[in-house]
């Protein structure tokens, strides 16, 4: 594999606008990709896992973004991992989005990458897909007849696979502004500190008391898409929070996912790990949404 | 495929490239500009051989197409010491500290401390572990590295 150059030839667009990319999305759809960061579609390039005739990069549109704070946090899907990471620096309840960026680490790849294309390339390991799915996040996809939001869990549909049509793009991630006494954390296992993840765990904990009102529990590389427990997050409403009930549902998270039996790492091995970073997990964010260290 | 027209400036120099769209920018750099301190490696974004400063950022040479930095500012491990030839302090603390053995990661390594200690003026050794984590150096064991920045950020804060 020479991995030195690419030898597939297309044609490049470097759009000023986001209408201008939609109008090049309507007429090359089928046969474009959009080019964010890079730091994915490059390599696919090289390795001729994606041979579009059309390469439309989007790195100038400044309307993908923009990002803001309110009752709905808005982040535009343009940002890249670095922006989104110093906007999320020393915030607890969003505590699980900033670690899931600070576990890919690498200096570079934080400036090249964007929260946009980590979901858009439909990768069942994305590191951001968990914690944004414990913030019932939406996404927003446009093309030239307008615009939709849907749920991020709809979003991905298999391994590398998403509803996004042809001639959409993906705009925006948007999620309500969760209440006080809410933390979240993010848990990963990779082969190294910067590697590609084994398995990935976030937690979103809104606490009263020693009451858990709500716990929401997604996990990444654990089935074909980016995924919710469900089962082991009704456990969760309303009961007291103590050891026992945690590491019971600790146990259920592991039976909730549908880790692939294929690749480096086995069904059983993601099984338990999956359940001792949803424990380490839990307690962190259970312990920082009262403000314990 | 249309070739497209690219201006950049390169270390303070200004170029203009003609460019097909599927050329690397670490390619570009070093065999039509000919700056080949800018190390090809591993080619899949791992190892940080490649590094580049585009606009004041570090990024990957390998994983970018060199159409896409038009307009772009670059600094390449050639643009770190003074024109005349005096090197930057942390090159000379990487000689120093042994920091280099077979010096292929260096220029990336070099380009990457300069970042740290431009957002970070006096970092933790976490913080210098956790910076350096996309360059990879299989001879040095990073100690000498690590050794390195911290010499140069004590030497920044002592003045």
């Amino acid at each position: 594999m020479n991995t030195r150059l690419i030898s597939h030839e297309f044609e490049y667009h470097a759009p000023q606008t986001l209408q201008e990319t939609l109008e090049l999305l309507s007429r090359y759809g089928p046969q474009a990709k959009i080019l964010a960061g890079g730091t994915d579609l490059v390599g696919h390039l090289k390795f001729g896992k994606r041979t579009p005739a059309h390469v439309i990069d989007i790195k100038k549109l400044t309307e993908l973004k923009s990002i803001s704070n309110g009752t709905v946090i808005r982040i535009g899907a343009g940002n890249n991992f670095k922006t989104v990471q110093e906007y999320f620096a020393g915030s607890i309840v969003y505590a699980g989005l900033y670690e899931s960026i600070y576990s890919i680490g690498k200096t570079q790849v934080l400036n090249m990458a964007t929260v946009g294309g980590n979901l858009a390339n439909g990768s069942p390991k994305a590191d951001t897909a968990p914690p944004l799915l414990t913030y019932d996040a939406r996404i927003k996809l446009a093309n030239l007849n307008g615009e939709r939001t849907l749920d991020l869990k709809e979003f991905h549909t298999g391994p590398n696979k998403t509803v996004m049509a042809d001639n959409e793009i993906l705009t925006e991630i948007e999620f309500d502004a969760l209440p006080t006494y809410t933390s979240s954390a993010f848990e990963k296992t990779a082969r190294v500190g910067a590697d590609i993840s084994k398995i990935t765990c976030a937690v979103t904990v809104i606490r009263e008391g020693s009451v858990c009102r709500s716990c929401r529990i997604a996990c990444g590389a654990a089935a074909p898409v980016p995924m919710r427990t469900a089962l082991a997050e009704e456990m969760m409403i309303g009961k007291t929070v103590d050891e026992e009930l945690i590491n019971t549902v600790a146990l259920q998270v592991g039976k909730d996912i549908r880790p692939p039996s294929y690749g480096r790492t086995s069904q059983d091995y993601r099984r338990h790990m999956v359940a001792v970073m949803f424990r380490d997990g839990f307690w962190r964010a259970w312990k920082q949404a009262e403000g314990e260290k | 495929m249309e070739k497209h027209t690219i201006n950049v400036t390169i270390n303070g120099e200004k170029y203009e490239l003609n460019l097909a769209p599927n050329e690397l920018l670490v390619n570009v750099v070093r065999e039509t500009v000919g700056l080949t301190g800018t190390k090809y490696a591993c080619g899949t974004g791992q190892c940080g051989a490649c590094t580049v400063v585009v606009d004041g950022e570090p990024v990957l040479g390998c994983l970018t197409l060199a159409v896409t930095v038009d307009g772009a500012e670059i600094t390449t491990i050639e643009g770190v010491a003074a024109p005349e030839g005096t090197l930057d302090p942390l090159q000379e603390a990487f000689l120093d500290t042994n920091a280099i053995q077979c010096g292929f990661c260096t220029p990336g390594m070099v380009l990457v401390g300069r970042d740290l200690l431009k957002k970070i003026p006096n970092p933790s050794e976490d913080q210098i572990r956790h910076h350096i984590k996309g360059n990879i150096c299989r001879c040095t064991g990073y100690n000498g590295i690590v050794r390195a920045i911290k010499k140069t950020a004590a030497e920044n804060m002592a003045q």
